[in-house]
């Protein structure tokens, strides 16, 4: 294979892609790093804090935006989606359609344009709990540095505000798509994974009370650079919290809504509870749970946040919730396992742990790639010379999606030795 | 405290596996399922501790547990059980293998559990009344006249039979309840908090509960049962008013028989037979076609089922040709019901029509004890439960 083709394509800009990326780079071979949304950094720079060591993604994230910037081996393509993935190891062809940002390498992130932009879009970002204009910033550590136009909701040439306003004409509204041919020598899709959808799981009536809000969203509820800027407030009218439950299994391990166990929620939940301990040290916290799944190390947390006595842990599956029509704060019901007893909770908020949902459910890749039943891609069925990194393939913590990533780089540039 | 070791039944859990709970192993314990079920109270909610004990064939608190007869299998449970473990059919598998538990005499309970002993107890009422009908003379041909079935078999040898029929099923009942009754006083995983009510109280209050379907109304999943249900118990309930009646109109005032259409003992009865028939026909549908919240149904279902059924049409038809003046027809089609109508009674006690009784004392003994009623309103109902976790 000494003629073939030395370079990977990795598909998926977050945590994971990102490593392969950079591990691959990093020792020497050319990748092409493909990212769907307007920055790199996936689910991850969503989060407030990892577990268990509780300190935020942001410096972890930045070293490897700056590892992305310094290597010239590395091209990456956001707004980037893939078309066609064709051939055999060493030689694939890879169709790319680049969709239109409308703002080009001249935006120095101002914010005049979205001063004056007159339209606003639900932010993806922050799990539409609050707006951003229809041109915006992906979030305040963007990778690249740049802002981009929601062609969905902008009004074009009709409106042109942003045009004037900027001074440095990075505004191009008659940008079109584009279409990327690149050949390379293996694949990797890091295509990540999107929190289950809460609404169908009829009984916990998320998107029918306001309080009751999923795992994800309690992140951007803590996180700093979130709607409420790090103070947990309670949707509905934006108070401080007195008490919370955490609804362990939200959907998953259930036949109806996800089969299989996503093995983050419980520490999640756990590290969330923290964030709670933290803001409001009176505040009573409930998770409700089927069996606490803290594995290996993660034991030593659980340990920790159990000792808390502020922090009551129930056996027992919340199954139905209702709320106070005047005061919008919810009871959960549950049956606490070891008394026998029915078990009813009168909580400011609900916070529902979601389980993970691999982005393949939804959105195949245009390849012959082999998904299992719930839209992870199988490892060991995938043709020679395509690999798979991270959430795509398993649910999993990120310092495991790096690791996986990291074995993932060396895979991919194995068949080139 | 002593050493509570547990004894498995291993041959129970097989039973109830056969008797319609081959799901029970599923549970993983989430208690989903004593959450969204209805009529379950806040304290030792069921069905989720009837699914442990079904899985480790804990078989002497399982027979013993009122619970099991306050469930009325609506299916809510199984519909949101995330492991497909359907509680709901575990808990009717339950009360299948407490008919034959509660047998008495045993082999009668054996007789009605499987459809291999069904020649042998249709055998018993055919020959019977075909005796009778050689006896009086009208084996091979009917009587001539006017359609009257007293003449075909008359009163003198159908009432007796009946009568002591209903006498020896009587005694068995009283066996199997009071051995009952004895079980779930002992073993009620609830603990007894006798005082609050008297057993008439209780019994009244039960009655209530039963002829009201205010429970049974509760079902979320499948409302279908509940108004099938409601038809077949209503029609049955007229049928045997009327059947009542007319036996103290006979004996007592000498009533003459068949009524007039327009009698309105004869137009109860005919609402009845409607009602019966109807919800009959409601009830099959739902078995068939609603597996999802009704559940598999089992040999105790459709044979109890189907007797009430023919019951129903027998009697109907009966009646009907009668009135077209088919004789051969209109006599055998009689004949047919009453051997139905054998059926039914004199295997009360070890069939699927046993859950009145077994349902109705259980009630009685829930309210009697004190059991605690299921929360009428998750809301306005706060326990604060300390956690042991």
């Amino acid at each position: 294979m000494t003629n073939d083709n030395k370079s990977v394509c990795v598909i998926g800009g977050g945590i994971s892609g990102m490593t392969t990326a950079i591990e691959a780079a990093e020792v020497g071979y050319e990748v092409y790093l493909i990212e769907k949304s307007p920055s790199l950094g996936g689910r991850v720079v969503q989060m407030n804090q990892y577990f268990p060591k509780l300190c935020p993604p942001q410096c972890g994230v930045e070293i490897n935006y700056k590892r992305i910037r310094v290597n010239p081996k590395i091209r990456y393509f956001t707004l980037a989606e893939v078309e066609k993935i064709s051939g055999t190891p060493g030689n694939f062809d890879v169709t790319i359609r680049l969709n239109p940002r409308y703002v080009n390498d001249k935006c120095t992130a101002c914010n005049k344009c979205a001063e004056v932009c007159p339209v606003e879009r639900s932010s993806d970002y922050n799990y539409a709990m609050d707006k951003t204009k229809a041109v915006y910033l992906a979030h305040e550590m963007a990778f690249p540095m740049k802002y981009v136009i929601d062609d969905k909701v902008c009004l074009k040439e009709q409106c042109a505000k942003c045009l004037a306003a900027c001074k440095y004409d990075a505004i191009e509204l008659s940008m079109k798509p584009k279409t990327l041919n690149i050949n390379v020598g293996s694949v990797v899709l890091a295509t990540g994974w999107s929190s289950y959808d809460a609404a169908k799981i009829d009984n916990l009536k998320y998107g029918i009370y306001k309080n009751v809000v999923r795992n994800v969203e309690m992140e951007r509820l803590a996180a700093p650079n979130g709607p409420t800027k790090g103070k947990i407030l309670r949707p509905s009218d934006k108070k401080e919290i007195k008490s919370i439950a955490f609804v362990q299994c939200a959907g998953s391990r259930d036949e109806n809504h996800l089969a299989y166990c996503s093995s983050i929620c419980c520490l999640a939940s756990m590290k969330q509870a923290t964030y709670v301990r933290s803001q409001y040290p009176d505040a009573d916290i409930y998770i409700f749970y089927i069996d606490i799944r803290a594995t290996g190390r993660f034991e030593d947390f659980y340990t920790k946040v159990q000792a808390d006595n502020k922090i009551s842990f129930i056996k027992g599956k919340v199954a139905k919730i209702t709320e106070d029509a005047d005061t919008k704060s919810l009871t959960v019901v549950a049956e606490d396992i070891l008394s026998g007893q029915k078990i009813y909770k009168t909580v400011d908020m609900v916070v529902l742990a979601t389980g993970m949902v691999p982005n393949g459910i939804k959105s195949q890749m245009p390849a012959d790639i082999v998904y299992d039943e719930f839209g992870f891609i199988v490892p060991d069925l995938q043709s020679p010379g395509i690999y798979t990194a991270g959430c795509a393939k398993k649910p999993a913590d990120v310092a495991s999606c790096i690791q996986d990533a990291t074995g993932a780089a060396l895979k991919a540039i194995q068949i080139f030795v | 405290m002593a050493n509570n070791l547990i004894e498995s039944d291993i041959d129970f859990v097989n039973d109830i596996t056969k008797l319609g709970g081959g799901s029970l192993k599923k549970c993983f314990q989430c208690a989903t399922c004593s959450v969204v079920c209805n009529l379950s109270s806040d304290d030792k909610p069921f069905p989720r501790k009837e699914m442990i004990w079904a899985q480790w064939g804990l078989k002497d608190k399982l027979i013993s547990d009122p619970d099991v007869w306050r469930c009325y299998q609506c299916g809510d449970c199984s519909v949101h059980c995330p492991r497909g473990a359907k509680p709901a059919e575990v808990m009717g598998a339950i009360r299948n293998y407490s008919f034959k538990n509660y047998a008495f005499p045993k082999f009668m309970g054996t007789a009605l559990s499987s459809p291999k002993y069904l020649p042998l107890l249709f055998a018993v009422p055919v020959i019977l009344f075909l005796l009778v009908l050689a006896h009086v003379g009208n084996l091979i041909s009917v009587p001539a006249g006017e359609i009257v079935f007293a003449k075909f078999i008359p009163h003198l040898y159908v009432d007796p039979i009946f009568i002591s029929v209903s006498a020896i099923v009587a005694g068995a009942m009283a066996m199997s309840i009071t051995k009952f009754w004895k079980n779930m006083d002992t073993n009620n995983p609830h603990g007894n908090h006798y005082g609050e009510k008297s057993i008439l109280q209780s019994g009244i209050l039960a009655a209530e509960e039963i002829l009201t379907h205010n429970k049974f109304k509760k079902c979320d999943a499948n409302n279908l049962r509940y108004s099938g249900h409601l038809a077949i118990f209503y029609g049955f309930m007229a049928l045997f008013a009327v059947t009542t009646i007319v036996f103290f109109g006979l004996y007592v005032f000498g009533l003459e028989l068949p009524l007039k259409l327009t009698n309105p003992v004869k137009i109860l009865a005919n609402i009845g037979a409607v009602a019966l028939i109807t919800g009959c026909t409601i009830a099959v549908y739902n078995r068939l076609n609603k597996k999802d919240t009704s559940g598999e149904s089992y040999y105790y279902d459709w044979l109890f089922l189907g007797i009430l059924f023919i019951i129903g049409i027998t009697g109907l038809l009966a009646e009907l040709v009668r009135l077209s003046g088919n004789a051969p027809v209109a006599y055998w089609t009689y004949f047919v019901h009453l051997v139905f109508v054998f059926f039914l009674i004199a295997y009360l006690p070890y069939s699927k029509f046993a859950h009145l009784m077994y349902r109705f004392v259980a009630i009685v003994y829930a309210k009697y004890a004190g059991m605690r009623e299921p929360a009428e309103d998750a809301v306005t109902e706060k326990t604060e439960v300390k956690s042991v976790a």
